[in-house]
């Protein structure tokens, strides 16, 4: 939970101080006056990344020659803690004072999780970004998940170098990255099963929530090593020899290409209703109900893995084109645990006489 | 005056060079050394101009030493049938700290890190053939780094010398994933050495 927030330099921001409240806070405003920002500097304190951009340095202001965002955060009743990132020609993160050079000790001292409007591209846009959502969600659930996803990126951009230049590296060089690369992906890849076995058994009850009951909403995983749908997930032993004939049967192929053509880094998702392809036969209206059913589904896989509520939801105004009684389920579900920060142009009628309201104008922000 | 005099600037711009040492701390150490005396800026400068005809390379191992041969090569109460595999020279000092290993020593000058260009032609393998091939040595204790490159290194030294009769052994991770163990305390490398482990090739 976020307990104040201070940014400094950061979009149109010059340099705000904000008191959050526990439960409820919304931020009142017209569009382009900063409510999305100040999501964007939350979201960036506890996951070092934007959900905007991939240009970090975008995030300073314009002229100005560094950001910098602070926080005092608790997570599950611990200590409170004193987070800042300050973002100049290189970045510099503390924890309580202490300099932190790794991303890895540095994310999810406090748990977000988005709704907003780019959560539609889930469904519709491209696989990268059904694998960064995969990835983000589980590296919050699982430190173990990070590491072992981080060795799996490094080993394969290794091989690939090495695909790439046939003159230098023999055929027993690239294969001595194959037990790295075999072990730490198929971690990797049982994680993301495991995860998307428990996010089916929630959206089973949260599709209800904007879908009739007689349309039933489910996630596949399709591995990046081969057909495995017959091997269970908890058994590596199994997995880790398929992926070990996998890369030899494409290594012919990966050596001609010069990139390497199986493994998790080509894992899909793919979203189905009455097991129909969304991706392929959604409407529109499908597609964006299907992945705000998503996200309440990982809000609950991961309420149940921390064994805690402590989750703030960072929510920007996506209930524009829901009717009344899924507008209501939307904010129901929002209110049934956590913090809520939410963006919108008005104060909508389910937050009213709750928390804390906040009007967002021209980079600036008062408590009302 | 927003610079020093050129012969402090070109100080400066030297200690900079060292790791760990910013720009602030060359000039303290640069201003500092203008108050030695003239015999002690002499021994200096010789230290440092004598360096590279001073320090060599073991001729066996690739230890740094003063001689042709190292002192652990030299040292006739070490078991010769035991040989630890690590990247660099600096790696040894650790282990000998560590006093709980007796045997030899192979400087390999790095690791495979084919994203920064470097394979195994950059690596002091024909050296450890050559070792190998002389005979006596029963165990590659393979040292290198527990992260992705240090681990694919061991498992490519492994199949490399595969054909020797030699027991090829893995030291156990006692150190974190991920950690550089030229910073590995010695207690840690003492465990690590501890608990090596056969590799599969
Ligand atoms: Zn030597």
């Amino acid at each position: 939970m976020l307990k104040s927030l201070t940014i400094s330099n950061f979009r149109n921001f010059d340099r705000i101080k904000t008191e959050l409240d526990s439960h409820v806070n919304v931020l009142v405003g017209s569009n382009g006056h900063g409510k999305t920002n100040f999501l964007e500097a939350v979201y960036y304190l506890s996951l070092l990344r934007s959900f905007r951009t991939n240009q970090i340095s975008d995030l300073r202001q314009w002229k100005k020659d560094f950001f910098r965002l602070e926080c005092e955060c608790t997570q599950s009743g611990m200590p409170s803690r004193h987070l800042s990132v300050t973002y100049g020609n290189e970045r510099r993160l503390q924890v309580n004072g202490t300099n932190i050079y790794r991303t890895s000790d540095f994310i999810n001292q406090f748990i977000c999780v988005t709704f907003i409007p780019q959560d539609k591209d889930l469904i519709r846009g491209s696989e990268v970004l059904r694998r960064r959502f995969m990835d983000i969600s589980l590296s919050q659930m699982s430190t173990g998940y990070l590491r072992n996803l981080q060795s799996y990126t490094e080993a394969l951009r290794a091989r690939n170098a090495m695909l790439k230049d046939r003159v230098k590296y023999t055929d027993s060089t690239i294969k001595a990255y194959d037990h790295v690369l075999v072990k730490s992906g198929v971690a990797v890849e049982m994680e993301r099963r495991e995860f998307m076995e428990k996010l089916n058994s929630s959206l089973f009850e949260k599709s209800s929530l904007l879908f009739s009951p007689d349309l039933i909403l489910s996630v596949r995983y399709l591995s990046g090593i081969g057909s495995l749908l017959q091997v269970s997930y908890d058994d590596a032993e199994q997995m880790e020899e398929k992926f070990r004939m996998a890369l030899r049967k494409n290594y012919e192929r990966d050596c001609r290409k010069g990139f390497t053509h199986c493994g998790p880094h080509r894992a899909e998702m793919t979203c189905l209703l009455n097991l129909h392809s969304l991706l392929h036969f959604g409407s529109e209206g499908e597609c964006r109900m299907a992945s705000l059913a998503i996200k309440f589904a990982f809000l609950d896989v991961l309420r149940q893995t921390l064994n805690s509520d402590d989750i703030t939801l960072l929510v920007d105004d996506v209930t524009g084109e829901l009717d009344t009684t899924r507008q209501d389920n939307f904010y129901r579900e929002l209110l049934s645990g956590g913090q809520i920060i939410y963006a919108g142009t008005f104060l909508p009628e389910a937050f009213r006489g709750k928390g804390r309201v906040f009007n967002v104008k021209s980079g600036m922000i008062a408590s009302l | 005056m927003s610079n020093y005099p050129l012969p402090l600037e070109r100080l400066i711009g030297y200690f900079s060079r060292f790791p760990g040492v910013g720009k602030r701390s060359a000039e303290r150490m640069a201003l500092s050394a203008l108050s030695w005396t003239s015999e002690e800026l002499s021994d200096f400068g010789d230290v440092l101009s004598s360096l590279r005809e001073a320090v060599k390379a073991c001729a066996v191992c690739g230890n740094i030493c003063e001689g042709d041969l190292c002192p652990v090569c030299l040292d006739c109460g070490r078991n010769r049938e035991l040989v630890c595999v690590v990247e660099h020279a600096s790696q040894i000092i650790q282990f000998e700290r560590s006093g709980s290993y007796h045997g030899l020593y192979h400087v390999l000058g790095g690791k495979l890190s084919p994203l920064s260009g470097k394979g195994p032609d950059d690596l002091r393998l024909a050296e450890l053939r050559d070792r190998l091939e002389s005979g006596g040595i029963r165990e590659l204790i393979l040292a290198t780094s527990p992260d992705v490159e240090g681990e694919a290194t061991a498992h490519f030294l492994a199949r490399e010398f595969s054909s020797y009769s030699v027991k090829i052994t893995r030291i156990a991770s006692g150190v974190p994933i991920g950690s550089d163990l030229s910073y590995a305390d010695s207690a840690t490398l003492a465990i690590a050495l501890e608990g090596r482990r056969g590799l599969e090739q």
